[in-house]
């Protein structure tokens, strides 16, 4: 994608391209169970060197994401709603978030050039595309519009996800334009249609913008290795030493580790180790 | 925890009985696919031999990983 932006750009065209980066945060328990959704956003252009300092202030937070606070009591009909009120919602905010980036401001490939002032303190001409957004699975489905627990990237049978697919016979990808075609002509069909294909009808503010959907949510360490596969990884040997009755020797062993270098040495079974970070899976 | 786990899980099942060693040993082998797949994930830069290696590991998880199912079968919760 970014390679035939590339290609239209004119001699002395800078592209800069935006990673957008969200999470949702859990900030407290019993206060009221606050919760938080920052959106970050940094440049492309910049080393990881530059970036990974954080007096440089590569990244900055742009928004803040509403996050639909919990009803009870309330009757049924109201509840059956209140998730397409918080897409809309959700919408409305990203739209405000992303318009510069659209078709309807930019209507043809002439168009969504800025004068920008460089630290060199030269003005150039950039070309502002969204290259990545990186966010953990629930979060694509809500922003992409799908329905949870199925694969953002292409169109996988719900029975096929976790299968091996030599890399001849991928899935293809989740085309947005027909989605977005199919939302907008709002009949029975249409909406039939979007189901059949587990997307969620509506508005959604990345179906309008030039870039292919399917592709910017980009695997990241943290939440597909660290404390996605290898999270499994740990259950599955758990599980796995119980039905076997190893489990008592696995936590001796566990535990017994020296320390060595930077490794600290383990004072708690896996059971009670509430929650496994990042830093821990390491 | 990814850098010993393999080690843990190689050294647990000592001094089973011989019929349970080939799960066991297919268990150490799924482990050590995943934990190579994650390593190599790690790097800063890849060319087509290190993907190449990478393809292997999955490959190679996927033909191992049903041990981990046995047993488990219509179980509820994390998977």
């Amino acid at each position: 994608m970014l390679i035939e932006v590339k290609a239209t750009l004119r001699l002395g065209d800078t592209l800069v391209p935006l990673i957008f980066m969200s999470d949702r945060t859990h900030l407290s328990n019993f206060a009221g169970d606050k919760n938080e959704w920052p959106v970050y956003m940094r440049i492309g252009n910049l080393s990881a060197k530059i970036c990974q300092m954080p007096s440089t202030h590569t990244v900055v937070m742009v928004a803040l994401l509403p996050i639909p606070i919990k009803n009870r009591n309330i009757p049924q009909v109201w509840l059956d709603e209140q998730p397409q009120t918080n897409r809309e919602v959700l919408n409305e905010e990203l739209w405000q978030l992303l318009q510069p980036l659209t078709c309807k401001q930019n209507p043809n490939a002439k168009s969504g050039y800025y004068n920008v002032l460089c630290a060199d303190g030269n003005f150039r001409r950039c070309k502002l595309v969204l290259a990545v957004w990186i966010a953990d699975c629930p979060e694509y489905s809500d922003l992409h519009h799908l329905e949870r627990h199925v694969c953002f990237w292409c169109k996988c049978p719900k029975n096929e996800l976790g299968d091996y697919a030599p890399s001849e016979k991928l899935h293809p990808w989740r085309d947005h334009n027909i989605y977005r075609k199919l939302s907008d002509a709002k009949t029975k069909a249409a909406d039939a249609e979007l189901s059949s294909r587990r997307v969620h009808p509506g508005f959604n503010v990345f179906r309008h913008i030039p870039c292919i959907v399917s592709d910017r949510p980009k695997p990241d360490l943290l939440h597909t290795m660290q404390i996605g596969m290898l999270d499994h990884l740990q259950k599955w040997i758990f599980h796995f030493m119980k039905t076997h009755k190893r489990l008592d020797k696995y936590n001796a062993i566990w535990l017994s580790v020296p320390a060595y270098h930077d490794l600290t040495p383990k004072n708690k079974s896996f059971l009670e180790v509430s929650q496994w970070n990042g830093k821990k899976m390491k | 925890m990814s850098r010993y786990l393999l080690r843990v899980v190689t050294q647990s099942p000592r001094g089973g009985s011989p019929a349970q060693r080939p799960v066991f040993n297919r268990a150490i082998e799924c482990t050590l696919a995943l934990l190579e797949f994650y390593m190599y994930a790690q790097y800063k830069s890849h060319d087509d031999a290190t993907l190449s290696y990478m393809e292997d590991d999955l490959h190679h998880l996927h033909t191992f990983k049903d041990v981990f199912l046995l047993g488990r079968a219509g179980e509820k919760g994390e998977g």
